[in-house]
């Protein structure tokens, strides 16, 4: 009888803080809106991964809201895993403007969930963007669906020292005479002999060689080849293609010279001579090499040194209109001004994306440090296939981009650990062509 | 007489019915609507980024899964990899899971504070374990496991390459999911280790049994009906694995990870292919389902020979 009363008051002490509980948060939700009484609402969704691109997203929402106080009002969701949240939300619930990897866009406007943008937002701000940016924001029927902060830079990191003392003088200079894969060959081997854990490069294996990484930082071997990962909308004779068989293989031939990284930092704390990754790490190296830090392109396959291209990209959702697409668009230009792109950029250390933003950035205006990533990026090969005239080549602009991901992602982890390129290359290229097939060429 | 029997039966019936309904709603919601939803979407060309609608494909889906030169044998291959896997870590982490439960079955001081220890790895999200243990993996001399082995055998053992070998890689996911795992099993052990009467050791102690023939003729037999409850909750652990393949190797090298579960989830989440990963799920149930009633026969005529 008294546990029976000690329980009950028990659970009417529990009730009374809940219900304190809910009250609170009931309250606190019903002032939030009063906030912006009168404006036009809109949603937007930010990918919140990199702490800089968090603080950088609530800053530019904060701003806008101040700006156009009583007028619009943004509400910010930031989204751990964006590309999961777009692919399983209906076209209906999809917020106003949101943010998402770009390699994604072809897949979004084939799903019927971006808004075209060419007539809405003005002509200015695309000609504005880089090269590299227009074509990957640029859809196969010719219309534009997204804008761009900042793009990304891929390309090889160097000790200048570590080369020097491996007797390795022709460090290129420009994209326009990167080390051949021959040579590149000779230059590993020769780091790695200078190297107390007989190892030369880092090239991010602890990213995950499976699908993923090999998607944006090994596809410019394919296009170093000279090939596009499909050609005419087939896989088939140009991803399994001999030459681009060739140059995985000899990819994968530099394993001996690789330090796994398993701790990210196989080149920031000096155990190698050379680092295979993008912009991202270029604050914490130049921090940790100062000026023994140098860039350099990636090699060359055949058909010239290639790079990758494209980031994170901005978009309208398909259903919003009337006032709401208004203040949507308002939105996009804002966060396209010069001060919002450098300010996400110096954060996050990528490439601004833009021509005006381009020449105010300490790090990729001509003579800066990083300026090798914006002259590559001003060389895109846009869709056409690969030349020697060219550098940077968008990631397949096609709605199978999942599939290509993961289907040559798989490859290069078989090639890497061994297994035969010419049949993992070609089963990648009939899975690939298979879904195309399905889809009816998308 | 019939008639009251049928009220009796009836008014039980109610009862029993309503106590039991919260549960056969989940069941339904959750486990027979997504089923046969699987089942009748494995009919369909059908995915996210579908425009137009599914189109009705009949059986294509299953052709390229079990039938196509090119895209089925890494199907066959992952159905290989689960039951390699299964072979492997059922028995191993059934013993370990007794071996030290019947140590922590031990009286003494502070026992308890070394079952949490055992019992923690259970506590840990998987994601969080494989985390952990791809640095201890790592193919180069920094990693723990290569840096350890090579102490020990004075610079004999070269780094292995644990995650990137074909030949090993299997076996090192199937290591720590022994370690992040047998801490379930152990408690269940421990629980039955302690069902069984003081009385039997007592009595086998009068006959001079020695320690062995204790744990032989006495414990074994005592734990007999926990022991068939943790093998087939081992079986069909060792069935779904995922998340590990996922975080560590992602199918790979070589396909030498690739698992059953694995592909259906990176079909469907990953490629946005709803259609392959429900014929994929649909021809997996099929075979858990056999291998459930073979276990069930092969048990019961244990019990019956008992």
């Amino acid at each position: 009888m008294k546990l029976r009363k000690v329980t009950r008051l028990k659970v009417k002490q529990t009730f009374a803080v809940t219900s304190a509980i809910a009250a609170l948060t009931l309250g606190l939700g019903a002032i939030a809106p009063a906030h912006a009484a009168g404006a036009q609402e809109i949603t937007v969704w930010a990918m919140c991964s990199e702490a800089g691109e968090i603080a950088a997203a609530r800053e530019q929402v904060s701003a806008f809201n101040g700006y156009y106080d009583g007028q619009y009002h943004a509400t910010l969701t930031c989204k751990a895993d964006m590309g999961t949240a777009i692919k399983s939300t209906s076209v209906g619930s999809l917020p106003s403007v949101f943010e998402f990897d770009g390699e994604n866009l072809a897949a979004y406007v084939y799903a019927g969930k971006l808004k075209q943008l060419d007539g809405l937002v003005p002509a200015s701000v695309f000609n504005n963007e880089l090269v590299s940016i227009q074509a990957e924001g640029t859809y196969k029927d010719g219309h534009k669906y997204s804008v761009s902060q900042y793009d990304s830079g891929l390309g090889l990191y160097a000790s200048k020292k570590k080369l020097a003392a491996a007797g390795i003088k022709d460090v290129p200079t420009s994209w326009k005479n990167a080390w051949t894969a021959t040579r590149f060959t000779a230059v590993l081997k020769a780091l790695a002999a200078k190297a107390s854990g007989k190892k030369a490069i880092d090239i991010k294996e602890n990213y995950g060689m499976g699908p993923g990484w090999p998607g944006y930082a090994f596809t410019p071997i394919v296009n170093s080849a000279g090939f596009q990962i499909i050609t005419g909308g087939k896989a088939v004779g140009s991803l399994d293609n001999a030459k681009v068989v060739a140059a995985l293989k000899t990819f994968a031939s530099w394993k001996q010279y690789v330090d796994p990284s398993a701790d990210d930092k196989a080149f920031e704390n000096g155990r190698v001579g050379l680092a295979w990754v993008g912009h991202w790490q270029y604050p914490a190296l130049s921090k940790a090499l100062g000026s023994d830090l140098t860039v350099l392109p990636l090699p060359d396959f055949g058909a010239g040194s290639k790079s990758g291209q494209g980031s994170h990209s901005w978009a309208i959702g398909k259903n919003t209109s009337g006032d709401e697409l208004a203040a949507a668009n308002v939105f996009l230009q804002y966060i396209m001004k010069d001060q919002w792109v450098l300010n996400v950029t110096d954060q996050n250390g990528a490439v601004p994306a833009t021509k005006t933003a381009l020449n105010k950035s300490v790090n990729y205006r001509k003579g800066g440090p990083l300026q090798l990533y914006a002259d590559q990026l001003s060389a895109s090969c846009g869709t056409s296939k690969p030349t020697k005239a060219c550098v940077t080549v968008p990631r397949t602009i096609s709605a199978a981009w999942p599939v290509i991901n993961t289907a040559f992602g798989t490859a290069v982890q078989t090639i890497w650990n061994g297994g035969n390129a010419a049949t993992a290359l070609h089963t990648a290229a009939v899975t690939i062509d298979q879904d195309i097939t399905d889809h009816s060429g998308y | 007489m019939g008639k009251s029997k049928r009220t009796k039966f009836g008014q039980d019936n109610l009862a029993g019915l309503l106590m039991s309904l919260p549960g056969i709603l989940l069941l339904v919601l959750f486990v027979i609507v997504p089923f046969f939803t699987a089942i009748v979407l494995s009919f369909f060309n059908v995915d996210f980024n579908m425009v137009g609608g599914p189109k009705f494909w009949g059986l294509e889906q299953y052709r390229r899964i079990l039938v196509d030169p090119v895209t089925s044998p890494i199907f066959y291959k992952a159905l290989m990899n689960n039951f390699t896997f299964a072979l492997i870590v059922v028995p191993v982490q059934t013993g370990l899971a007794v071996l030290l439960a019947v140590m922590l079955n031990a009286k003494l001081k502070g026992i308890a504070f070394f079952r949490t220890f055992f019992f923690l790895p259970v506590v840990f999200p998987m994601s969080l374990v494989a985390i952990i243990w791809a640095l201890m993996f790592s193919r180069d001399s920094l990693g723990m496991l290569n840096g350890l082995l090579n102490l020990f055998s004075f610079g004999y053992i070269q780094p292995i390459d644990w995650l990137g070998d074909p030949n090993i890689a299997l076996l090192s996911i199937a290591l720590l999911s022994v370690w992040a795992g047998v801490g379930f099993q152990m408690v269940i052990v421990l629980a039955g280790l302690q069902e069984i009467p003081l009385e039997l050791y007592e009595a086998a102690s009068l006959d001079r049994a020695n320690w062995w023939q204790r744990f032989w003729n006495v414990t074994i037999p005592g734990l007999r009906n926990t022991l068939v409850f943790v093998v087939i909750i081992t079986t069909i652990f060792s069935l779904r694995l995922f998340d590990q393949v996922f975080i560590l190797t992602k199918g790979g090298p070589i396909d030498a990870t690739q698992t059953v579960m694995y592909q259906a989830v990176t079909s469907a989440f990953v490629e946005g292919n709803v259609g392959r990963a429900s014929a994929i799920t649909v021809v997996f149930v099929v075979i858990i389902i056999c291998i459930t009633l073979i276990q069930r026969v092969v048990l019961r005529q244990n019990r019956e020979v008992k």
